[in-house]
C-alpha cells in the first residue's frame, strides 16, 4: 500500500485477455513511433483497411419506415482524452462523415499512456499507446460489429509492428483468424 | 398494487453513492479496473438475451410498431474516463434510443478516495414496475461489487460475448479495388525512399528504387504483396504502385486484400504528401468487380 491508502501500482491492473475485442490494448513502441504523426498515419492505414458493408436499415422517411442501405465503414477523428478516435459509422445516401460520425456502432481511443506503471510494462524505454474501446454494444450475448472491431485492432497492432517489429503489446484481442470474416450466403 | 411499485421502482433506482478502492492513478491504473468492471457487468447481462419493445411516446408510430418486441441491446459508452453510460433498450427507427433504463456510472477521482456514484436517469415503467427490473439490479450489482473489490474482474463474460460474435459472422464486405497509382513527386529518390519507409506496412524486400509491401503477416493476406518502384527522369521522380487483383475462392479474402491495397496506396499518397505538399497523383479507377472465377485457371 502507498502512504495514501491506496494500492500500488501494478501490472496486474492490465487486463490480459487475449481474446477479448473490447479489453484494452498496451502497445510498447521506440521513440519516434509514438509522435503523433506516425499514430495519425497507422491508425489511419488501419481504418482505411476494413472494408465496408451495407447494412439494410429502417429509416423513417415523414411517417413510413423505409428500408435504406447504408454505407458502415471506420471514421477517424482526433479527440479531447485520446489522440485520435476511430468509429464504424453509418452513413446514409450522400451524407458527410460529419453528419455520420453520430450514427455510431462502436468507437476505439488511442492515447499515450503517461503512468509510470504501464511505461514499466511495455518496458525498454518504449513509449506506451493505449487502446481503449470506448463505446460498445452488445445484444444475444454478441459484441455487435465485432469483425470490423478486432480487424481494425488487428490492423493498428500490424501497422505499429511494421515501423517497429520489436514492439511489446499487452492485453486483448490483436491477433487475426480468416475464419472471423466470412460469407455463407451464396454470391 | 400500481402505488406500491411505483415505490419499489423509486428505491430500486435512487441513487447510490459508496467509496471504492481503484489503484491509483485513477486515469491509467483506476480507470483500467473500473472500465473492466464495467465490461464484465455488460457483458453478463448481454447473455441473459431479454427482450425490449419500442412502444412507447414520440416512437409510437402504429399498431405494428407497439407489438414489436426485439432482443434487447446493451449499448455502453464513455465519457472522459471518468464516467459511463449503460443503455438498456433497442434503437428505433429514428435513431433514437428506446430506453428500458440506463445507469450511469460516475467515478469522482478525490485527493483520498474514488467515489462511485450510480444513478438511472432513464427508466420505463409497466404498471409502475421498472422494465427488466431484474437486469438493473443485477448490472448496479455487479459494478458496486466488482469495484468494492479494487481488482480486474475475471473476463469470463467478456470474453464469451468476443467470442460468440466472431463465431458467428457472416457479413458480406463490399469490394473495391485499385490496381495501380502513379504519384510524380519533385523529392529525391533518398527522400521518396524515406517516405516509403514511414508507411505502415510489413516492408519484404527493399531495392534502392523501390519497396515490396507485404499485406499482413499472418493468414490469407500473408501471401498478397503491393510493390512501389522510383523512377527519375531527371525533372521529377514517379512513384509507381502496384496491388494487383488476384482471384480468390474467397469473396471476403479478395475484399480484404483489395481494401488493404487501397489503404496502402492512401498511407504512401500521405507519407509522400507530408513531404512534398505539390506532389500529383494519378490513380486508375476504382474497380467494384471482383476477378472473374475463370481467372482462377
Amino acid at each position: 500500500m502507498t502512504t495514501s491508502g491506496f494500492p500500488a501500482v501494478s501490472p496486474a491492473w492490465f487486463p490480459a485477455l487475449p481474446e477479448s475485442v473490447l479489453g484494452p490494448l498496451l502497445i510498447g513502441v521506440a521513440g519516434a513511433v509514438g509522435d503523433p504523426d506516425t499514430v495519425d498515419d497507422v491508425w489511419r492505414a488501419a481504418a482505411d483497411s476494413v472494408p465496408m458493408t451495407t447494412p439494410e436499415l429502417k429509416v423513417r422517411v415523414g411517417k413510413v419506415l423505409q428500408s435504406q442501405k447504408h454505407r458502415r465503414r471506420i471514421l477517424t477523428a482526433a479527440g479531447t482524452s485520446y489522440l485520435k478516435l476511430a468509429q464504424l459509422c453509418d452513413a446514409r445516401g450522400n451524407e458527410s462523415g460529419n453528419e455520420a460520425w453520430k450514427r455510431g456502432r462502436w468507437m476505439v481511443g488511442i492515447k499515450v499512456a503517461a503512468d509510470e506503471g504501464e511505461r514499466v510494462l511495455v518496458g525498454g524505454g518504449r513509449t506506451p499507446l493505449r487502446l481503449d474501446v470506448v463505446t460498445y454494444r452488445l445484444r444475444a450475448g454478441e459484441v455487435l460489429e465485432a469483425q470490423q472491431l478486432a480487424l481494425f485492432r488487428h490492423y493498428v497492432v500490424a501497422g505499429f509492428r511494421a515501423l517497429d517489429p520489436n514492439l511489446t503489446v499487452l492485453g486483448g484481442q490483436h491477433g487475426w483468424q480468416d475464419d472471423w470474416w466470412r460469407v455463407t450466403a451464396a454470391q | 398494487m400500481g402505488i406500491s411499485n411505483k415505490i419499489a421502482t423509486k428505491i430500486r433506482t435512487a441513487a447510490k453513492t459508496e467509496i471504492v478502492p481503484l489503484p491509483q492513478p485513477y486515469q491509467d491504473a483506476g480507470y483500467l479496473v473500473a472500465a473492466a468492471v464495467i465490461r464484465a457487468a455488460a457483458a453478463t447481462i448481454a447473455q441473459l438475451r431479454l427482450t425490449s419493445t419500442t412502444a412507447r411516446g414520440k416512437d409510437f408510430l402504429g399498431i405494428r410498431e407497439s407489438n414489436s418486441s426485439y432482443l434487447s441491446t446493451v449499448s455502453v459508452a464513455q465519457r472522459d474516463q471518468d464516467t459511463w453510460s449503460v443503455t438498456l433498450g433497442v434503437l428505433t427507427a429514428t435513431g433514437n434510443w428506446a430506453a428500458d433504463w440506463q445507469v450511469k456510472i460516475t467515478i469522482d477521482d478525490q485527493p483520498n478516495a474514488h467515489q462511485l456514484t450510480l444513478t438511472t436517469p432513464a427508466t420505463l415503467t409497466k404498471d409502475g414496475t421498472l422494465v427488466n427490473k431484474s437486469a438493473h439490479a443485477e448490472l448496479r450489482d455487479l459494478v458496486r461489487s466488482g469495484m468494492s473489490t479494487g481488482r480486474l474482474p475475471a473476463g469470463t463474460a467478456e470474453v464469451a460475448v468476443s467470442k460468440a460474435a466472431l463465431a458467428s459472422g457472416d457479413l458480406e464486405p463490399v469490394y473495391a479495388s485499385i490496381a495501380a497509382e502513379t504519384i510524380e513527386t519533385a523529392l529525391t529518390v533518398t527522400q521518396a525512399r524515406g517516405a516509403l519507409d514511414r508507411v505502415p506496412f510489413a516492408v519484404v524486400a527493399r531495392q534502392p528504387d523501390g519497396v515490396r509491401w507485404q499485406l499482413d503477416l499472418g493468414g490469407a493476406l500473408s501471401r498478397r504483396f503491393a510493390s512501389a518502384a522510383i523512377t527519375d527522369d531527371g525533372a521529377a521522380r514517379t512513384i509507381e504502385l502496384r496491388c494487383h487483383p488476384e482471384p480468390d475462392h474467397d469473396p471476403v479474402t479478395s475484399a480484404l486484400a483489395a481494401r488493404r491495397g487501397i489503404a496502402l496506396f492512401d498511407a504512401v499518397d500521405r507519407a509522400v504528401q507530408r513531404l512534398d505538399p505539390g506532389m500529383r497523383r494519378t490513380a486508375e479507377p476504382v474497380s467494384t468487380e471482383r476477378p472473374a472465377e475463370a481467372d482462377l485457371r
